[in-house]
């Protein structure tokens, strides 16, 4: 059994599709990115996952659970980070007590708040905390009593990079344990850090569902690669030329400037260093994701 | 640190079992689904809403002006001697609607509106048990705080020689709570079936309006406006639709049980008949509220 599966899913509100027809399947133990431009229908799926609204059409279930019919039994299974407000007049050690209590553990609220950062906080209200915090405190609750399936609604908001840094590691670590993460982001390289798999989601329809690798072989979207030398001879370009799967494959003066592969990469710079040159400066442009997302969602096309 | 206590909970608890492929159906299920798990959830979401007003801060108005009235009515009328405290009593039954009406229909649509709703409902909670366990926390609350003041009222009172009668009081305090249970119903039902909070206070007063003030006038209008606005009469179904009114029926009750006068019979019954119509002015609502409720997207 997956642990999340949508089916022909589909929500209309009046004369708006916010919800096409999807269908999508988290593997239970990975973690599943979930991708799309703002306005693509991913906090929809989430409200649908968790029963804030009720789908047109179509059935959404966590571990066989229907979020319709089985919301309850669903929800304790799961540890959510949906869209929402903090009670501001309750302390970050009540809130988190206040989902241990609901769910029926024994959870330390303590512990948990020095895990996501809030150790020095705990007795503070949370009318006080800056976003950042609020997010650090709901990703707390989250993860109390050691849901099976996480569910995150954009997770790093209000987030700063180091920030962001931990949510990965929490992630990773949750998923180390057993857990299975479900987490929606327009940020591509939170997804493209922790993910095994990522399913983009485009004006209310999945528009792909694979790993990250999977999904740039597909649409061959590729790094370019800039390797600067000392000396750059006829031979070396030739053996760059000669290379399988590089392309573009520009020569000026001391610079080769090529468009690979990422696993391409070394063998271009080995290439480039065949009559010894000493390399002075590599450069990436490793925009390829952004291009995948833009292919996919009609960025870019 | 705290990593070795989530993986211990992962060894121990029913993560085993997924390993296997099956659900670990029957440990969970069961506990959501036994009455114990039922009340659980209503006693978790029952003292949250309990203490909420305490925890807010905002609690003290309701206090404050229970015991403005409760307090000064004491103060001033213990040595009127057709006076007893069971009056004082009687007296804070009259204001109790309004009080919880302003004080209680931010119940549900105020999270709502801000979205702390969602919180609530991210967790194994139906939203029934988000409404059921909303109003026994807020009633809870009502309960305590005009308890409370009545205790302040009646040292008050004592210290400046009124007359206490114990049963009268006693009784009178079980039809105020009565009285609250209604208009809490009535707040919560209304909170529950509305998104924003000023349309919930705009319904609930409206409801109190037209339940405390003008339903008896009310057959009188109608007669008025089918009469072309020329004279009005009253109708024949005028008393009963007056006796179907929550003040008619505490009335009854109060004068039926506290002041031990003689009443009218309710719909030809027996005075306790009136609780029947109170019930269903509590009941009436709640379910509206929770039809409304269970329906909506948050």
């Amino acid at each position: 059994m997956s642990a999340l599966e949508l089916r022909s899913l589909q929500k209309r509100y009046g004369e708006v599709v916010a919800l096409r027809d999807v269908d999508l399947t988290v593997r239970r133990g990975e973690v599943f990115g979930f991708l799309g431009p703002n306005g693509a229908g991913k906090s929809t799926t989430i409200d649908i996952v968790l029963d804030y609204v009720r789908p047109t059409d179509g059935t959404a279930t966590v571990f066989g659970l229907d979020a319709q019919q089985e919301g309850e039994r669903l929800r304790q299974r799961v540890g959510a980070l949906p869209d929402m407000r903090l009670f501001g007049h309750l302390t970050a050690r009540q809130h988190v007590q206040f989902v241990a209590d609901a769910k029926g553990c024994d959870d330390d609220p303590v512990a948990l708040l020095d895990r996501v950062g809030l150790g020095r906080v705990v007795d503070y209200t949370a009318d006080g905390f800056s976003t950042g915090m609020g997010q650090r405190l709901k990703l707390a609750m989250a993860l109390v009593g050691a849901p099976d399936l996480l569910v995150l609604d954009e997770p790093s908001t209000g987030l700063d990079p180091n920030g962001a840094r931990e949510m990965r590691d929490i992630v990773r670590e949750e998923n180390a344990r057993g857990a299975t993460v479900f987490f929606s982001s327009h940020i591509l390289e939170q997804v493209e850090a922790v993910c095994d798999r990522v399913g983009i989601l485009s004006d209310g329809e999945i528009v792909a569902e694979d790993s990250i690798e999977n999904l740039r072989d597909a649409t061959g979207t590729q790094a370019t690669l800039v390797v600067s030398v000392d000396s750059l001879t006829e031979r070396a370009v030739a053996a760059v030329r000669d290379l399988e799967d590089v392309s573009d494959v520009v020569a000026d003066e001391n610079r080769v400037r090529v468009t690979c592969p990422d696993e391409r990469k070394a063998a271009v710079v080995d290439a480039v260093r065949t009559d010894d040159a000493t390399v002075l400066d590599i450069e990436s442009d490793d925009a390829s994701l952004e291009r995948l997302f833009a292919t996919y969602t009609g960025g870019l096309r | 640190m705290t990593d070795t206590a989530t993986s211990d909970d992962t060894a121990t608890s029913d993560e085993t079992t997924n390993g296997t492929g099956r659900p670990p159906d029957t440990a969970t299920d069961t506990a959501a689904d036994s009455i114990t798990g039922r009340l659980g959830a209503l006693s978790v979401l029952g003292r949250r809403s309990a203490l909420d007003p305490v925890r807010s801060g905002n609690g003290y108005v309701t206090v404050v002006l229970f015991l403005l009235v409760a307090g000064l009515f004491a103060y001033t009328q213990a040595d009127s001697p057709q006076v007893t405290f069971s009056n004082i009593v009687g007296i804070v039954s009259m204001v109790a609607p309004f009080l919880v009406v302003v004080r209680c229909a931010d119940a549900l649509a105020a999270d709502r509106e801000s979205g702390r709703v969602r919180g609530l409902l991210a967790l194994p909670f139906s939203r029934r048990q988000v409404l059921v366990g909303t109003l026994l926390g807020r009633l809870a609350w009502f309960v305590a705080a005009a308890f409370g003041t009545l205790a302040v009222a009646l040292a008050v009172f004592l210290a400046r020689g009124g007359v206490v009668d114990p049963t009268a009081s006693l009784v009178g305090f079980g039809l105020l709570c009565l009285q609250l249970t209604v208009y809490v119903g009535v707040a919560v039902g209304v909170s529950a079936a509305v998104a924003t909070t000023a349309r919930a206070v705009v319904v609930a007063s409206a409801v109190w309006l037209v339940t405390q003030l003008f339903w008896t006038e009310l057959p009188v209008l109608v007669s008025y406006l089918l009469n072309g606005f020329e004279g009005a009469t009253r109708p024949e179904w005028a008393d009963t639709f007056v006796a179907l009114g929550p003040l008619a029926a505490f009335e009854t009750l109060s004068t039926a049980f506290v002041q031990g006068g003689s009443v009218r019979p309710v719909l030809g019954g027996e005075p306790w008949s009136a609780l029947v119509v109170l019930f269903v002015w509590f009941a009436a609502p709640v379910l509206f509220g929770l039809r409304r409720f269970e329906r909506a997207s948050l």
